[in-house]
């Protein structure tokens, strides 16, 4: 049933019940005045007669209200009964409302934000076409090393992977794209006409890339995307026909892409591979360039997909062990190589955040049930009545729950309110860089979904915080008793004692995970924010430049380049020094990595040698960096293209090189298949940097070769170290390179600590959010948990000044209460413990630096949260000595 | 003035029914078809009639449908349905059935027994 005909029947139905009630309106009143008119006929007097009818009649209303009956009761009208009563109570206790109310808009305003940051990120639907079916393809070094897939991979897995019903590959690319308002950097992929076809984009201006465009020699051909194309040429449909200028080749534009499509990389420009992959010489063939996206046969799972490109992979491994050997194959969901998640860190702290938003939700359903059943047992009178009266238990049940309900959807109503406040804040936390397909990861708002999830959760509080209480008053089977008795001591019966100490145990029991879940959580970004870089961020300010291939074909005048470039830039006021290198530390660009062999030590397989960090960087590079010698001396003018090439190792890449022996003056070479390389003298030894953004957990050998010693057509990465605010100088340096090269474009200018904050915004965003569901818990649970021991104390007033009568001293009543709270306190900490534990092994593998079960955490979250608790029941037990017996006697 | 009876309990129905039988009639109309039948012998609680018809109305026994009264003003009418007449004839048959063998009881003589 749609929900437009759900309304309509409702409609009808109350429709229905207005037609039937003004018909039996109307039916009486004919009665009457048809009777009132017979008398009149036989001599009365018209008042006399309608008076005599109406005697003979009786009561209209019982006869209305039985008519009804005997026509069936009406669900809807017992409900609208029900809702007018409860919000009259309601208003009777506004107090009571609204603290009430603003509990469950708390719980599910959170529950509401954090959903929809995770639905945009976990769920919510991507740009293509059935994109539940897309899988990634990574070939991963070592099980943990992401690395492109190679055209001796692609070519098995296209061939023998039959869980794939189509793939194809893209390989990123850049271009300095030249013509109109200076040089621009654009960001785009080369692709098989396979790749897009997988994707199931098309064109929705012009033409897609075919088969005739994508072989060796094709046409110079693009499409555009949505946004270039209105950023560059206004939406222009005339577009087409019309040429780029990509690094100096002319290129014909033959159609636009639809809007909100950039994938790979925030892609602006396709254009076809127009590369032979089947037959290239086995060195090339086994090169990591491609990314490779495959459509799933609708009947297939990743997993199934996964354990089969698997199976080839090691097939793959056996049949070409020079090249193949130690590596692996990830095959993920498309939207988890788009989050860079592949190991499921991500994946893993949303749903920890999920569940810790839950744990908070059923924290302040237990608090309005508890402030429920304290008001149910001042209640238990009327209810007490309402039952001798004749309403059945259920009927009570009935009208309680819709009273929750009642409130829950001015929770609910609350909770849109602060779940709309909520989202921009979430956004600005940022929980991912996404670099395609941003404009819905990075988009959070409030969809039907959300309204949805909303509306669902808001039910559910409704009945799981009014049910339990609802049956508890309902249930009081003393009826008689309640009514004797009489006064407010109704009901405070054991069964409601037992429940509210039930209620706090399990409070305490929810606010230990949330504390622990929180702990873990901030303890791990602390350590991840200290950790160890190897440099000094501060004050430094990168940027990004790809030289074009055509102008600079020779590799000296690269060089020259770089130097120029350098030199004007320490010539600039503000600036203390800059260097260059292929890869600033934790870019999010690929970095280019190396395996390395030790003089001396007979050659192993090169797939059996660590992959290193191995950058190629300008003599004063590691200066500006702010690295640390250890021993030998940093890279400088003396490293040459004509001098004894040379390296500066890290520390782990000396203990993995040599064992704890002298490394200085040793020698080492890259190793790559099919090439020989110079050997490179080993001239110093730094601490370890941490370079690699997606792997900066693992310890990773680092290597810094002299640029002007390697050979090489990688991008540029430039970093300066100012004397003041790094972001001032963006515009000189900029102008420093084009008076180099009018044509050179500059891209991605931050400072470096705006680059490291990218790096966290994930464990950020979970610890930010882990910390506050915790302090909120914490919150919650002392607030319940001193509400219920204020009012048991209260409720024992009388039995407390029985026992002072009877010779208790203070003191003794004063370790009653405690000893009372301090017994629920330990039972809802030692189930905390379980729940707390189950929190944490969804944690687990997103934790740095502190193990998920760390019990150093969990005791200390115990005696905080047991000393925070004791607290809460000290004031209630302070009141309880202060007892006099006379007045509470006199209360009875 | 005859003495009025009180209706015997669950037999409002089964009057109601007959009295519709003889012909569509509304509420009012009703009442004063019983009273005339009974020669005004029965007195109707009038603010019990109408939930009665309401019942016998849900259950299907009786049809009801707005029409012109007889001074021209718009009125309720009930006839009876087919499920109703059965269920007139059944108890009437009931009833009678009823009343010989009471009032056969009734009759007894100690000589009988």
């Amino acid at each position: 049933m749609t929900l437009w005909s759900r309304v309509r029947s409702w409609l009808g139905a109350a429709l229905r019940r207005s037609r039937l009630e003004s018909e039996m309106d109307a039916e009486l009143r004919f009665h009457l005045e048809a009777h009132a008119a017979d008398l009149v006929r036989a001599g009365l007097p018209v008042a006399e007669a309608a008076r005599r009818a109406r005697l003979a009649f009786g009561t209209v209303d019982r006869a209305k209200e039985e008519c009804r009956q005997a026509r069936g009761v009406h669900l809807l009208d017992t409900l609208a009964q029900d809702l007018r009563y409860g919000a009259r109570n309601l208003r009777a206790s506004p107090g009571f409302t609204a603290v009430a109310v603003v509990t469950l808009a708390l719980g599910i305003g959170a529950n509401t934000a954090i959903f929809s940051a995770v639905d945009a990120l976990l769920l919510g639907a991507l740009p293509v076409p059935d994109s539940r079916r897309l899988v990634s393809s990574w070939a991963m070094r070592e099980g943990y090393d992401p690395f492109g897939t190679s055209a001796l991979e692609l070519g098995a897995y296209r061939d023998r992977n039959d869980s794939f019903a189509r793939c194809g590959v893209a390989r990123p690319r850049s271009w300095n794209l030249l013509g109109g308002a200076g040089p621009e950097r654009v960001q785009g992929a080369a692709v098989q006409a396979d790749f897009l076809a997988t994707l199931g984009v098309h064109a929705t201006v012009g033409r897609d890339i075919t088969a005739a465009d994508d072989r060796p020699g094709g046409p110079a051909v693009a499409l555009l995307g949505h946004g270039f194309w209105q950023r560059r040429f206004a939406g222009d449909r005339r577009v087409l026909g019309r040429s780029l200028n990509l690094d100096g080749r002319i290129t014909t534009i033959i159609g636009v892409l639809p809007s909100g499509f950039d994938y790979p990389d925030a892609a602006e420009i396709w254009v076809p591979l127009q590369a032979r992959l089947d037959g290239l010489p086995l060195a090339a063939a086994a090169e990591h360039a491609y990314v490779l996206v495959a459509r799933l046969r609708p009947d297939v799972s990743v997993e199934r997909a996964a354990a089969r490109s698997q199976e080839i992979a090691r097939q793959l491994e056996r049949q070409y062990p020079q090249v193949q050997r130690g590596w692996g194959v990830a095959v993920v969901p498309l939207r988890r190589e788009l989050l860079a998640d592949l190991g499921g860190r991500v994946e893993r702290s949303l749903l920890a955040l999920l569940a810790a938003v839950g744990f908070l939700l059923l924290l302040c359903c237990a608090n309005v049930a508890g402030l429920l059943l304290a008001r149910g047992v001042t209640r238990g009178r009327e209810i007490a009545l309402r039952r001798a009266l004749g309403a059945g238990r259920g009927r009570i049940v009935r009208q309680l729950v819709t009273e929750s309900l009642l409130l829950a959807s001015l929770g609910g109503m609350g909770g849109l309110l602060l779940a709309r406040g909520m989202l921009p804040l979430l956004q600005s936390l940022n929980p991912i860089q996404a670099l395609a397909f941003s404009g819905t990861l990075a988009n959070l708002r409030l969809d039907g979904r959300a309204l949805a999830f909303l509306a669902a959760v808001t039910g559910l509080t409704g009945v799981a915080s009014g049910l339990w209480p609802a049956i508890q008053e309902a249930g009081s089977d003393a009826l008689m008793a309640v009514l004797r008795e009489g006064g407010r001591r109704a009901g405070a019966g054991k069964a409601g004692r037992r429940s509210l100490s039930a209620l706090v145990v399990a409070e305490m029991a929810i606010a230990v995970a949330l504390l622990v879940g929180g702990a873990l959580t901030l303890q791990s970004f602390q350590r991840l924010r200290r950790m160890d870089l190897g440099f000094r961020p501060e004050s430094l300010l990168t940027m990004h430049m790809d030289l074009s291939p055509a102008k600079y074909r020779q590799f000296p005048r690269r060089v020259a380049f770089v130097e120029r470039v350098l030199g004007r830039i320490e010539s600039l006021p503000g600036v203390v020094a800059a260097g260059a290198t292929t890869n600033i530390p934790l870019s999010s660009f690929t970095a280019y990595d190396a395996v390395f062999a030790v003089e001396g030590v007979p050659p192993a397989n090169p797939a059996d040698v660590p992959i290193t960090s191995h950058r190629l960087v300008s003599p004063g590079y590691l200066e500006t960096l702010g690295v640390t010698l250890l021993e030998g001396r940093l890279l400088d003018r003396r490293d040459h293209a004509d001098s004894q090439p040379v390296a500066v190792i890290g520390e782990e890449l000396a203990r993995q090189g040599w064992h704890g022996t002298d490394p200085i003056g040793k020698r080492l070479r890259r190793v790559r298949p099919g090439q020989t390389d110079p050997w490179l003298t080993v001239v110093g030894v730094v601490r370890d940097v941490k370079e690699d953004r997606f792997n900066y957990r693992v310890a990773r050998p680092v290597w810094y070769l002299p640029y002007a010693q390697q050979a090489n057509v990688y991008p540029i990465d430039l970093v300066v170290k100012a004397s003041g605010d790094p972001a001032g100088l963006a515009r000189a340096v900029r102008r420093a390179v084009l008076a180099v090269d009018p044509d050179q474009p500059v891209s991605n200018v931050m400072t470096m600590n705006a680059q490291l904050r990218g790096v966290l915004v994930t464990e950020r965003f979970s610890a930010i959010l882990m910390g506050a569901l915790a302090a909120i818990g914490l919150l919650l649970a002392v607030i319940g948990l001193y509400g219920v021991m204020a009012y048991s104390v209260s409720r024992q007033t009388g039995e407390i000044g029985l026992r002072v009568a009877l010779g208790a001293v203070p003191a003794d009543i004063f370790r009653m209460v405690l000893g009372k709270g301090a017994a629920l306190i330990l039972g809802g900490l030692l189930l905390g413990l379980s729940s707390a534990a189950a929190l944490a092994r969804l944690l687990a593998g997103t934790l740095y630096g502190v193990e998920a079960n760390d019990p150093g955490t969990f005791a200390t979250i115990s005696v905080l949260l047991a000393l925070v608790a004791l607290a809460a029941c000290y004031l209630p037990a302070r009141r309880a000595m202060r007892v006099e017996p006379t007045v509470a006697l006199r209360l009875e | 003035m005859a003495r009025q009876l009180d209706l015997l309990q669950g037999t409002l129905d089964l009057l109601i029914l007959k009295a519709v039988s003889l012909g569509p009639l509304h509420g009012y109309g009703v009442l004063l078809r019983i009273q005339q039948i009974s020669r005004d012998r029965l007195e109707i609680q009038q603010g019990s009639l109408y939930p009665a018809l309401y019942r016998l109305e849900h259950q299907g026994l009786l049809e009801g449908a707005w029409g012109e009264s007889e001074n021209n003003r718009r009125a309720k009418f009930y006839r009876l349905s087919a499920a109703g007449r059965r269920r007139l004839r059944a108890e009437t048959e009931k009833w009678n059935r009823m009343a010989d063998l009471i009032a056969g009881i009734l009759r007894t003589t100690p000589e009988e027994v």
